[in-house]
């Protein structure tokens, strides 16, 4: 196997001078969730390009956790304790906001953010929003790797996931929001314990940060830089899956296409099913010095041809040090909320769905089946304060004097 | 007539915030020399730019008109001055105009007269009977039907095209502010201008304004814009929300009085926290102390004007040609001084923004803050772009004002003056 080096930048690069002329990448871990994912990087986050920030209300949480770094969010200003905010989303946000000059001086000196927790706490969700506005003023790329909770999650979680990534849209560079149920599709059993499914997320999404940190870090021979996943998740709002598969020399003749089986097996990638029906894909290859162009082209086609022919496929390559002997395929699968997806020509029929029944066909009613009830529609009160004398103006469907944040029923903190 | 000076330039603006007057003149060397300078708060006598107390109006416009006055070294009858006035709120609107010309001429060039005729059937967009045109600007022109020129004056063409925008507004505010002007003095009808154009002219350079600079005027009452491209405008408007609605928001959602927020945005106080590394805002009333978080202000700032510069974003979009010539943005009105709206517009538009103030003037602008420059943008503005029209022009304001008089009956003198005036 000839060994052509693709890279043209300076091959003689020590590993250890990767920490002064690659890109320094910061993994932050906010919540419960989150911790559990830094403690299980691989090689605990203590590649020299790597920094780990833990960040949790819980002070008994943030004991266990292997960080490099570490803030204890009070979610109590007046009494300062540390014993998590007890689901409250607000009192999640308002911790983290308090503890923003910190959370900035430890993002200086990076070249990229990824945040990773579950969404539906109070830490998680709250202070996933707060993280949204403070890296956003720093100037920092970042991206957000979080996670649905599972479906037998109370709905109230399931919701305020919701509006947590309806909120932070706007403000993340890139999103990638994998649904805990994917778990099922492939890898746990019906008699896994509970333990055994949280543990095996938290290995999952470890996997999914290391790897796509290495992607972004690597020198970039065919577009795989933040850019690239802007273009397909920035502020766009999508369900996404993840696979992430490796393979080193050692593990036999063709490890691409064994790297590719691993990818597919990947337990968020959710399958074939979620394949096919996919809108969007990123598919990135990342390989050492020994990369040759015949393993690239194949690895792409193969990877390439597992997709549905119509969707958006972009495709990268890149090459690192740290991947000597390893070759390295991800995959981020991307189904757009309806709202966000792109737009189709569809045909409608003309022929009714339903067939349309004459008068006399209809069921009849007579006023012996009780009397008529009128629902009442709950409707909701705007306030629009100093503008309530005024007559409204309407401008592209929206009454603009109605406060946005009522508008869109998003929650403001008002303190105490 | 007091002043024999036929350079000399007054300005109104009627703003939602505040209320402004300016006399300004031409001098030798052909810079604005501002003479005085004067401007008061509206105190809510105009809400999104239109006037509903006009008896307040007439009270400040008053006070600010002698005050100005003063400063002035010379008499000033108000009685035989023209008064050039910034018309902005939802009762202007925009509209794009076309007309062609077959050129005929033997020589198959492009004469002046075609362009005249061909802007003069631009113009001609059928108004409902309560509108009335104010102003009108080319855009660009097209040769037969497929090479777009700015200045085709001697090109070969059969058929030429001109695409003008043309600006209306509401007879009865109209009238409203030419009875203000009367009952303050003024017995000549004073000249509409529409306010986001005439600061467009006057913050951006040429550069820009031949590249395609999208101006934003985020004011109190309502933001503005206009699209310039080629020295032409492509678009313009209004959305009818601005700072004052910023106020609102914050006063309604953290239960704090509307004065305070409207004070807390105008002296950037948030800017001042965040330097502090302050968390929490303290507000104390009688009876208690509040903490309220600042991210609470920056989250309901921030989600009003990402909305705000959506929708203009939106509305770029709607015109889908123009999106392709808007290569940056200048942001200007009180609006701009926040601290986030600058980042915040080139994220949502992904185009390189400044901040823009009125460069070059000089004289009596001692009241004006440096900082608050971009809150003046509009009435400097519009003395700089009558000042720079008249200097092409060298038979004076009264004669350019009267070009735009009697724009409406489209006389070929007058608009003669007012193609050269608009650097068609």
């Amino acid at each position: 196997m000839s060994t052509q080096t693709l890279n043209e930048q300076d091959d003689t690069q020590s590993v250890s001078n990767l920490a002064e002329n690659g890109k320094r990448v910061l993994v932050l871990g906010i919540g419960r969730c989150g911790l559990r994912v830094l403690n299980n990087l691989p090689g605990n986050g203590t590649a020299p390009w790597l920094d780990t920030l833990a960040i949790d209300t819980d002070s008994a949480m943030l004991d266990a956790s292997r960080a490099n770094h570490k803030i204890n969010a009070s979610a109590d200003w007046s009494s300062k304790t540390s014993v998590g905010c007890g689901g409250d989303i607000l009192r999640g946000e308002r911790a983290i906001y308090h503890e923003r000059h910190n959370i900035m001086s430890i993002l200086q000196g990076h070249d990229l953010l990824i945040v990773t927790g579950g969404l539906g706490g109070g830490t998680g969700t709250g202070g996933i929003r707060a993280l949204g506005s403070i890296a956003k003023s720093s100037g920092v790329p970042s991206i957000y790797v979080v996670t649905q909770p599972f479906s037998f999650e109370s709905y109230s979680r399931r919701k305020n996931a919701d509006d947590c990534v309806n909120e932070l849209l706007p403000l993340a560079d890139v999103m990638i929001t994998l649904p805990a149920d994917l778990l099922f599709s492939t890898m746990l059993s019906a008699n896994a314990a509970v333990s055994e499914a949280y543990d095996a997320a938290s290995q999952e999404i470890a996997g999914i940060v290391s790897g796509i940190a290495a992607v972004l870090r690597g020198n970039e021979i065919i577009g795989t830089n933040v850019a690239t996943f802007m273009s397909a998740l920035k502020e766009r709002k999508a369900i996404c899956g993840v696979g992430i598969g490796r393979a080193t020399s050692h593990d036999g003749l063709d490890r691409c296409a064994l790297a590719l089986r691993r990818m597919l097996e990947s337990p968020f990638m959710g399958g074939k099913e979620s394949m096919d029906r996919t809108d969007a894909v990123i598919l990135t290859v990342i390989g050492g010095n020994d990369l040759t162009i015949a393993e690239l082209k194949r690895t792409l086609e193969l990877a390439s041809g597992l997709f549905p022919k119509n969707i958006e496929l972009t495709v990268g390559a890149s090459t690192s040090e740290t991947m000597n002997g390893v070759i390295q395929i991800s995959a981020v699968i991307i189904k757009y909320a309806p709202e966000d997806a792109p737009k189709k020509a569809i045909r409608k029929s003309v022929i009714p769905s339903e067939p349309v029944l004459p008068i006399s066909a209809m069921p009849q009613s007579s006023f012996r089946d009780g009397p008529l009830e009128s629902p009442e529609l709950q409707l909701q009160i705007f306030d629009r304060g100093v503008f309530d004398a005024h007559p409204s103006v309407r401008f592209h469907d929206l009454d603009l004097d109605v406060p946005t944040y009522q508008r869109r029923n998003i929650k403001i903190d008002k303190g105490n | 007539m007091g002043s024999t000076n036929k350079d000399f330039i007054s300005g109104i603006e009627f703003g939602t915030d505040k209320i402004s007057v300016i006399h300004a003149c031409v001098n030798e060397k052909g810079c604005i020399d501002v003479l005085s300078f004067a401007s008061k708060p509206s105190k809510r006598a105009i809400v999104k730019g239109e006037i509903i107390d006009a008896n307040e109006v007439i009270n400040i416009l008053n006070d600010l008109l002698k005050e100005s006055e003063k400063g002035l070294s010379m008499n000033f009858d108000r009685t035989d001055r023209r008064v050039f006035f910034l018309v902005n709120g939802m009762y202007v609107c925009t509209r794009q105009g076309e007309g062609t010309v077959l050129t005929g001429s033997s020589s198959g060039k492009v004469t002046r007269k075609h362009m005249e005729e061909a802007m003069l059937a631009a113009q001609n967009i059928v108004l409902s009977s309560d509108m009335q045109q104010i102003q009108v600007f080319g855009s660009y022109f097209i040769l037969d039907g497929r090479k777009r020129e700015s200045s085709p004056l001697d090109k070969l063409a059969e058929k030429i095209t001109a695409h003008a925008h043309v600006v209306f507004a509401s007879k009865k505010q109209l009238d409203v502010i030419q009875k203000i002007l009367r009952e303050v003095g003024f017995e000549r009808d004073g000249i509409p201008l529409f306010s986001p154009i005439a600061s467009a002219y006057s913050l951006l350079t040429l550069d820009e304004r031949m590249q395609g600079t999208l101006l934003f005027d985020f004011g109190a009452g309502v933001c503005s814009y206009a699209l310039i491209h080629n020295d032409g405008v492509l678009l313009s408007g209004t959305i009818p929300v601005g700072v004052n609605n910023l106020a609102n928001d914050l006063s309604l959602a953290l239960d704090l009085p509307y004065d305070f927020c409207h004070t807390f945005i105008k002296e950037s106080r948030l800017t001042r926290l965040h330097m502090e590394n302050q968390n929490y805002l303290e507000y104390r009333t009688e009876q208690q102390v509040r903490r309220i978080p600042v991210a609470s202000f920056e989250k309901v700032m921030d989600l009003r004007i990402r909305e705000i510069f959506d929708l203009m974003q939106s509305i770029l979009g709607q015109h889908k040609i123009y999106h392709n010539f808007c290569t940056s943005v200048v942001i200007t009105g009180g609006g701009a001084l926040i601290e986030s709206a600058k980042q915040m517009m080139s994220d949502v538009t992904n185009l390189p923004v400044r901040v823009g103030t009125v460069q070059n003037l000089s004289g009596s602008l001692t009241s004006i803050r440096k900082e608050s420059m971009p809150c003046y943008s509009a009435i400097l503005g519009l003395v700089k772009e009558i000042g720079e029209l008249d200097k092409e022009d060298s038979s004076g304001i009264d004669k350019l004002a009267n070009a735009m008089g009697k724009f409406g009956e489209g006389l070929q003198n007058a608009f003669g003056t007012l193609l050269g005036a608009l650097k068609i």
